[in-house]
């Protein structure tokens, strides 16, 4: 799989290739399909690739050295936004792709990156109102590591629909991360993270015959095969995010209401998502123009290597001025803090450079182990060769 | 990088279910400091919360002391909301403590730390009351940061007379313990803001000697003190959910009943 990252000239190349070399949105081709009939790339439809399916997989990537496998950037840590794209939501996506870059550089580089032990993975989804027309429900990337991230998220077309209706439909989405979602990180005891966008409440159940519709008819042999005990049939959403809080950071990060609509309104969609999450993992944002600096410092936050007042000085030092940066860690000291840095294994996952017998193990092996197998690697490559006498 | 080594680390003077207090000094330094040690790593966002809300705090009590002196010139006594809850003086992981927060909390223009009690020491411990006047201006401090907490968007959760100092002689209040505090994004609940008042009241009617939950106060209540006590009462059941209100019709009241004269703090036998 390579080692392969995002660079600033990779992100522009997929950035003038969507855009039309800035004449257009980046989702502009995504919109065009979905509304001549085409519907969704097969790289972002839910239903999957027809050998992969509806599970979304992130895993490590691997070199092979000297016939051992050398994990090129990390462990793999899986970072999915669910976007609202409805309405006044519907420029979310155009967003998150500008300013993937920058969170990008907080996650990976500089003298503190915020995921420097990891591989980040990042998948971006969408999802819209069921009663909307000639929208996509639910659309939802492959966690990638390069250029391919910003190539899959221009495929995503958001809806700008709703249905007027006092709701939208993520939980399609939920049930997705939660049951649809196979991130390899879990099994060095570390959670990957999740975070969902939106403005409105959630529809409470999550019905079947939507399920079959987005992930294909086998969505229920899907579930079990990726290791869940799930009857077919309707399900709630909130037993969907009580699996993904298993398995998962989630984030419900709510974008108030604007000129209408109100506080009262405000407070009836905090009330259900602080239900569903519990207060302690829902964060007001000032605005999603400021997403992905309250997902990286929550991420930050959460891996204890910012603390409140580091958050502070970490988000001035990537271009916000002071007030700003305290009003945004302000909004997020209420978060469990250091959540995954109390995680048993922690500080023992393996790193960079660590090499391992087999791609499926967990441990690594020992400098002992490892000279063991490269030497019998070497000596079993000579075979072919003369014998010297 | 602050360390521990930089302290010489005196008495426990307090534990509590996330932290233990121990008095300390910076080395070569005469001021008496307070450091606040997280028991457990997983008390360490508790105490980097209560570090972060007490920064808050003093840059907006810095923003009310700035505007006051802008509007009275002349007046040099400043509004002092930042001698109302401690100083962080820092904050940092103790790498020789397994990792553990430690916060280093001071006291505004009190360098000896002993000569601050808690207000609960008063009944239990020395088993005195305040009298009535004497117990006002503890009552006026603490609306007075509750308009300030409250205005800030935090509630304080923990108004206890065992979390409120006092210096009795220079009529100093503070609230210690910040670890309960929380911020409310769209602002402190009026629920939550009476229940700060209410708490605050309850502990300063257990100083005067009497008693939190019934509210009955059995001693001869002096001049005016009759209203003072029902002032307090009023205060203490959720009547009230403005701090702001309550601190200026709170001194309203206690001119007229008991005037303006700096007094002694006094106590009477329980």
């Amino acid at each position: 799989m390579g080692g392969d990252t995002l660079s600033t000239p990779g992100f522009k190349r997929i950035r003038d290739q969507a855009t039309g070399g800035g004449t257009t949105r980046a989702t502009h081709g995504a919109e065009q399909r979905i509304n001549s009939g085409l519907g969704l790339d097969p790289l972002v439809d839910p239903k999957g690739l027809p050998q992969y399916g509806p599970v979304r997989l992130s895993k490590p990537r691997f070199s092979m050295v000297d016939g051992v496998w050398q994990l090129t950037r990390g462990l793999p840590m899986a970072i999915e936004t669910l976007l609202d794209t409805t309405g006044s939501m519907g420029g979310n996506v155009e967003l998150a792709f500008n300013s993937l870059p920058l969170l990008y550089a907080m996650l990976t580089e500089g003298d503190n990156p915020l995921l420097g032990r990891y591989d980040p993975q990042i998948a971006t989804a969408i999802f819209n109102d069921v009663q909307d027309r000639n929208t996509a429900v639910l659309a939802r990337s492959q966690y990638e590591m390069a250029e391919k991230i910003p190539e899959q998220m221009a495929m995503l077309p958001p809806g700008h629909g709703g249905g007027g209706n006092g709701k939208e439909d993520p939980q399609y989405g939920l049930f997705a991360a939660a049951h649809l979602t196979a991130p390899t990180i879990l099994q060095w005891g570390l959670l990957p993270y999740h975070f969902t966008v939106s403005d409105e409440p959630v529809a409470p159940t999550i019905e079947s015959s939507w399920l079959k519709h987005l992930f294909g008819d086998d969505v229920f042999d899907r579930v079990r095969e990726n290791g869940f005990d799930l009857e077919a049939g309707d399900h709630q959403v909130s037993a969907a995010i009580a699996t993904l809080q298993t398995r998962a950071h989630a984030f419900f990060l709510q974008v108030p209401y604007g000129s209408w609509g109100g506080s009262g309104e405000t407070n009836r969609v905090y009330a259900q998502w602080s239900e569903l999450y519990g207060a302690d993992h829902v964060v007001t944002l000032r605005s999603t123009e400021y997403l992905h600096y309250v997902e990286a410092i929550i991420i930050g936050l959460t891996e204890g290597v910012l603390d409140l007042e580091s958050a502070v000085v970490f988000l001035r030092e990537h271009g916000l001025d002071e007030e700003v940066a305290f009003e945004l860690v302000e909004s997020v000291a209420h978060i469990d803090l250091g959540a995954q840095a109390r995680r048993d294994g922690f500080d023992a996952i393996p790193l960079a450079g660590a090499l391992f017998g087999e791609k499926t193990d967990i441990t690594p092996l020992t400098d002992e182990e490892a000279a063991a197998a490269m030497s019998a690697a070497a000596s079993s490559g000579n075979a072919a060769g003369p014998n010297w006498v | 990088m602050t360390s521990l080594a930089d302290f010489k680390i005196g008495k426990l003077v307090a534990e509590a279910p996330s932290y233990r207090l121990f008095i300390a000094q910076r080395n070569g330094e005469e001021q008496e400091l307070l450091l606040q040690v997280a028991r457990e790593l997983e008390h360490n966002g508790t105490l980097d919360r209560a570090a972060f809300v007490l920064r808050k705090l003093k840059r907006i009590a810095g923003q009310f002391e700035a505007q006051y002196a802008k509007e009275n010139p002349d007046d040099d006594r400043g509004v002092n909301y930042d001698r109302l809850f401690p100083e962080l003086v820092d904050s940092f992981i103790a790498q020789d403590q397994e990792g553990r927060r430690v916060n280093i909390l001071a006291f505004k223009d009190v360098d000896d730390i002993a000569s601050m009690a808690p207000l609960s020491n008063l009944t239990t411990l020395d088993s005195l009351r305040a009298e009535l006047p004497s117990s006002a201006w503890i009552m006026g401090r603490l609306l007075k940061l509750l308009a300030l907490t409250h205005a800030a968007g935090v509630s304080v959760n923990l108004l206890t007379g065992n979390n409120v100092l006092i210096h009795p002689d220079r009529h100093f209040v503070v609230v210690l313990d910040w670890t309960a505090a929380e911020k409310h994004p769209g602002g402190v609940p009026l629920e939550r803001c009476s229940e700060d008042i209410a708490q605050a009241a309850r502990a300063v009617f257990t100083s005067i000697g009497g008693d939190p939950v019934t509210l009955d106060y059995p001693y001869e209540m002096g001049e005016n003190g009759d209203e003072y006590v029902m002032l307090l009462r009023r205060l203490a059941t959720h009547q009230e959910q403005d701090a702001y209100s309550a601190h200026v019709e709170f001194y309203r009241h206690v001119h007229q009943l008991f005037g303006r004269k700096f007094r002694p703090f006094q106590t009477l036998s329980l």
